[in-house]
């Protein structure tokens, strides 16, 4: 972030970089080491925990909590091996790609939605009850009539997907929208801008902080959803891999799925968040 | 609605008189809010005419009503009664050649320094070129030099403000409506930012309204000043003021020194302070 960096060379009195403060809730001064040191301590503690209770269930029931230690063979092995159809790696690629899909069409669709809701008061107080309606049906809600309607593949798990981010997207880009000080409206009517300006050239650059908060929401909200869907029907991807690893008993299988799910979602979520810092450099440093 | 009264107008100016003719003329023009609780009166019918050319401040104390006239002149907002001329021309939706300043700057938080002040000129599709020479040349009249890339989230107010100034400057409007702009500036700034001003007055050719509460912007800045009465405002003084009136050209810490300066201050804080039923 250093090409951001403050030149004040001037000796002009009024001439003051605003820097802004660390706003962490504790004392910025105190050694960052000593943080580190607290995650990884209550890390090591969740193992410990894990492994206790493995060890204590193994004298009854052998198998039904796997240790860390064979989640974590299990997990090199079939990063190599293909299972129920793939590999670990294929397996994620391919809900990947649906969660993609279903993804980038809640962007493409609810980004401007959102932005028009925002900005135009009567389309809002016209769409609005029906938003207010259906965001009480979960997503997962949708799964069956999705499946009676485009079978158990792709297009209903993406559509299950799109199902799950777009009202994130649409509520926090409307939020975003409706937020942008009016007084900037103002000054680009009076600069000529027309109304396609407004919202393409002031409103949406100055939502997108607001729309990236709702799009990493969704980001999650889909990948969750995709999973559910793909427990209940599918063919491949990691939802299925723990629902084959269920069927054969094989607990350290689906503990494997489940750590590939945190750490894709932990990804998928670094992204967004640094796509976001990328596009949105003009906000305060450090904010 | 309005396509009689425009025909009027475009009957008395088919052939405008160029020194008759107002560069601004509002005419009647008054405004009611309507609010929950009823409606409040915020501008009483009001007639003004400004010559092209003049410096006018608005001076009256909070909620008269100034701004209000102030932006029903730039177009921002519609008049309940009354009709707004341009040059004689029933003026239109607000645009480059009625820049406005604003108190609080309005700048784009996610445009950098060059492509605020050049937004106006992009919009109306001066080529890149040129925009860049205007718009560097505006950065040096304003003293921005070396702010170039800085987004307004790095910048104090002052330099915002300088920043507002020179995105309305470059348009090289006709008119130029000031809504208290150093009113959100600390004391030092601000007069700083009032000599600026009057340094600039001398090389522009706007036609500037300029609103404020501070009687002596109003007395130091002005060629002419209207002052206004509290709500529901109307303008109850309309004071000429020479060219060569003594303080002209001085800073505003000498002015405050000067005799005729002060009398006239005095004059204006009174018209504010009596009680005018």
């Amino acid at each position: 972030m250093g090409e951001g960096a403050l030149i004040v060379t001037t000796a002009d009195a009024d001439v003051v970089a605003t820097r802004t403060k660390s706003s962490r809730w504790y004392k910025p001064d105190r050694d960052g080491w000593f943080d580190t040191g607290l995650g990884v301590t209550s890390v090591v503690a969740l193992f410990v925990v894990w492994a206790v209770a493995a060890i204590i269930t193994n004298h009854n029931h052998p198998g039904l909590v796997p240790t860390p230690v064979k989640v974590a063979k299990s997990f090199a092995d079939l990063s190599t091996n293909s299972f129920a159809g793939h590999t670990l790696f294929g397996h994620v690629l391919s809900s990947l790609g649906r969660w993609g899909l279903g993804f980038v069409f809640a962007i493409v669709l609810g980004v401007p939605l959102g932005i028009i809701f925002g900005s135009i008061t009567l389309v809002r107080e016209a769409v609005s009850p029906i938003f207010e309606f259906l965001r009480y049906i979960p997503p997962f809600a949708w799964i069956p009539p999705a499946v009676l309607w485009f079978g158990s593949g792709q297009t209903s798990q993406a559509l299950i997907v799109f199902i799950a981010a777009f009202p994130a997207i649409v509520i926090s880009t409307q939020v975003a929208a409706a937020n942008v000080d009016p007084a900037l409206l103002r000054a680009s009517r009076t600069l000529g801008a027309g109304h396609l300006r407004r919202l393409g050239q002031v409103i949406t650059p100055i939502a997108l902080p607001g729309v990236f908060a709702g799009v990493r929401v969704a980001a999650s909200n889909g990948w969750m959803a995709l999973i559910a869907a793909e427990l209940i029907g599918g063919r491949v991807g990691v939802g299925f891999l723990i629902a084959q690893g269920e069927d054969y008993g094989a607990t350290d299988i689906v503990m494997v799925g489940m750590v590939a799910i945190a750490i894709t979602a932990a990804i998928l979520d670094l992204i967004v968040i640094a796509l976001s810092k990328r596009l949105t450099r003009w906000r305060k440093r450090a904010a | 609605m309005p396509l009689e009264s425009d025909m009027k107008y475009q009957a008395k100016t088919n052939e405008p008189d160029r020194a008759a003719v107002p560069k601004l003329s509002l005419r009647q023009v008054s405004k009611v809010f309507e609010a929950r609780r009823g409606s409040v009166r915020a501008l009483e019918p009001t007639d003004l005419d400004v010559r092209e050319g003049e410096f006018l401040t608005i001076v009256g104390p909070s909620g008269c009503g100034k701004s209000t006239m102030l932006m029903i002149g730039s177009g921002l907002e519609t008049p309940s009664s009354g009709t707004i001329a341009v040059d004689g021309r029933p003026a239109g939706k607000p645009g480059p050649d009625r820049s406005v300043v604003f108190q609080q700057f309005a700048l784009f938080p996610h445009l950098n320094v060059m492509r605020n002040i050049g937004y106006g000129l992009k919009v109306a599709g001066v080529k890149k070129s040129e925009r860049q020479d205007a718009v560097e040349q505006q950065i040096s009249v304003m003293g921005l030099d070396g702010f170039q890339k800085a987004y307004p989230s790095e910048l104090s107010g002052g330099m915002q403000q300088r920043v507002a100034i020179a995105r309305a400057l470059v348009l090289q409007p006709s008119l130029l409506f000031m809504d208290e702009p150093f009113g959100a500036l600390d004391a030092q700034t601000r007069t700083q930012m009032q000599d600026e001003m009057a340094r600039l007055r001398t090389r522009m050719t706007s036609t500037v309204l300029f609103v404020t509460h501070s009687v002596e912007e109003a007395v130091f800045l002005g060629t002419r000043i209207v002052v206004m009465s509290p709500r529901p405002g109307r303008i109850i003084a309309d004071i000429p003021i020479a060219e060569n009136a003594p303080w002209k050209g001085m800073a505003i810490e000498a002015a405050m020194g000067e005799p005729q300066f002060n009398s006239l201050r005095e004059e204006v804080w009174n018209l504010l302070h009596t009680k005018t039923e």
